[in-house]
């Protein structure tokens, strides 16, 4: 069979086009460009002002061991908490960066901003913040901006539902104290909010301002049933509030916080965001920052999931009968 | 003979594969013998030699299993709380765990321990050495440390051991260490 010039020549073609495929394959410049492997693991530099990992950090690490990365291997958490020292979390945050962390995961608006004062290089995730935009951490929630985004919830909007919350299971409520850091700017919306709601639930909101963890120390230890109906727990650990609070519960006193966390360890409820699941979006946008997104084209997140935690315990050794209704709705009851 | 000889051996070697394989790790130091030497990356950023103590100070080697596990914090801080008293005794305390040199790092920063965390990791091999992996079969998968002391005197020497099996929930007082090593320090 003899074939024509033409055919002959386009057979040529292709396989010089094949041969020249196969070197470029085989040559440096053909070879699929691979990342350099990393020779050590990612650092996450976890800052907070409390006292040791929270469930966000669980969330995230457990977020991150469910995405396929191996602790140890392919990441490692380290946790620079502060002891309910909003001061203390600059330096903490110029620490982590100065250790050359990949990511600063800020759990609470203080550390998100303290992260923010010191650093516009390494990407921070925040987790536990209320109301970013208004706070000033990000511009938008579709483009946050610079170096940051995170996972927002809804703390602030659910305040006044706390509240009906608090009500519904303490019959007679009616005078309910606020303990917040004076300087906190979160604690600040915290009570503009609460005001409001208190003022139509026709509940007497009983603030105060706190300015040492000595001055929340003597002031909590001081209050005694009478003086007021409930106690309602400010998010922010600072000055060790929450732990104070919690303190109240056993001197008979109900009290209301924003998560399961606190009513595990003897409040009476609990009615807000689930924390670990915060901590477990993160670990998404984590896993996008360290695959190569910058944190600025990662929209915020918002975690809706709540969670509705009565610790019946508690409520017996206060006297308190809770309500049928309250019992049906709650997703956890602590025996 | 040389078939006598070599069944021996065999024998030994299994023996030893044994010990070498078990979740337990090596067979661990005793009290009386001298401690194996060492040297590990630590919370003050440079290496430590058990060595380099020996002449001078006596040694506290505080196994700890996990950065961050309340009860390990718990431990860690009672040392904190008490190391004056370590310090007039003239004992060095040394923290080690099987975690990451940054994860003890921040964890003492943010305790601010006067006293520096070891990082046995990943070999975990003084570990292994000394009090072993922890019993609980969940946690021996992860390679975490028993909880366990080990007091070393200025000869080196190991003079007395705490294993603490399964005690993961248990915060160990200082003071039974402390009186161990006022008797050994003559004080």
């Amino acid at each position: 069979m003899r074939y024509s010039t033409r055919t002959r020549v386009l057979v040529a073609l292709a396989v010089l086009v094949v041969l020249a495929a196969v070197a470029l394959a085989l040559s440096p410049f053909g070879a699929k460009v691979h990342a350099p492997k990393r020779t050590r693991p990612f650092l996450i530099g976890a800052l907070n002002d409390s006292w040791g990992p929270t469930p966000q950090v669980a969330g995230l690490r457990d977020g991150l061991l469910a995405l396929g990365y191996r602790e140890g291997e392919r990441f490692v958490i380290g946790v620079r908490f502060t002891q309910g020292d909003l001061a203390a979390l600059p330096g903490a945050a110029r620490q982590l960066v100065a250790d050359g962390v990949d990511v600063i995961f800020a759990d609470h608006d203080d550390a998100a901003r303290a992260a923010q004062q010191v650093t516009t290089q390494v990407p921070i995730v925040f987790a536990m913040v209320g109301d970013p935009v208004g706070l000033g951490l990000i511009d938008t929630f579709a483009h946050p901006g610079a170096n940051i985004t995170g996972v927002a919830d809804l703390h602030l909007e659910l305040g006044p539902k706390r509240l009906d919350v608090f009500r519904e299971i303490v019959p007679g409520l009616h005078r309910v104290l606020f303990p917040y850091h004076a300087s906190d700017a979160y604690a600040a919306a915290e009570v503009r909010q609460l005001r409001l709601a208190a003022e139509r639930l026709g509940i007497v909101l009983v603030e105060r301002a706190l300015r040492t963890q000595e001055e929340a120390r003597a002031a909590l230890a001081a209050v005694h049933h009478g003086e007021v109906d409930g106690i309602l727990a400010p998010r922010c650990c600072a000055l060790n509030i929450p732990g104070f609070v919690l303190e109240a519960t056993q001197r008979g006193i109900p009290t209301m916080f924003e998560t399961g966390f606190w009513v595990e360890r003897g409040a009476l409820a609990g009615y807000g965001q689930d924390f670990y699941h915060s901590g477990q979006m993160a670990a998404r946008l984590v896993d996008k920052i360290l695959t190569g997104t910058k944190p600025s084209e990662i929209p915020v997140e918002v975690n809706a999931k709540l969670e509705y935690v009565i610790n019946l315990k508690v409520a017996s050794a206060l006297g308190l009968a809770i309500p049928r209704e309250a019992l049906y709705r709650a997703d956890r009851l602590i025996q | 003979m040389v078939a006598h000889r070599l069944s021996k051996l065999i024998v030994a070697g299994f023996l030893l594969a044994v010990a070498l394989m078990s979740p337990h790790g090596t067979i661990a130091v005793e009290v009386g013998e001298q401690a194996p030497d060492f040297a590990l990356p630590s919370t003050t950023g440079e290496q430590i030699r058990l060595s380099e103590f020996r002449g001078k100070k006596l040694v506290l080697l505080e196994f700890y299993g996990v950065d961050f596990a309340p009860t390990c914090v718990a431990n860690l801080s009672a040392r904190k709380a008490d190391y004056q008293k370590f310090e007039e005794l003239n004992i060095q305390i040394l923290g080690i765990s099987t975690n990451h040199p940054f994860s003890q790092k921040t964890l003492a920063e943010s305790l601010q321990l006067p006293y520096p965390l070891l990082s046995d990791f990943p070999d975990l091999q003084v570990t292994q050495l000394y009090g072993g992996l922890s019993r609980n079969p969940v946690l021996v998968k992860k390679g975490i440390a028993e909880r366990a002391f080990f007091l070393i005197d200025t000869h080196g020497m190991v003079r007395r051991k705490w294993i603490v099996t399964g005690g993961e929930d248990i915060v160990v007082s200082s003071e039974p260490l402390l009186k161990e090593a006022r008797q050994i320090a003559g004080k």
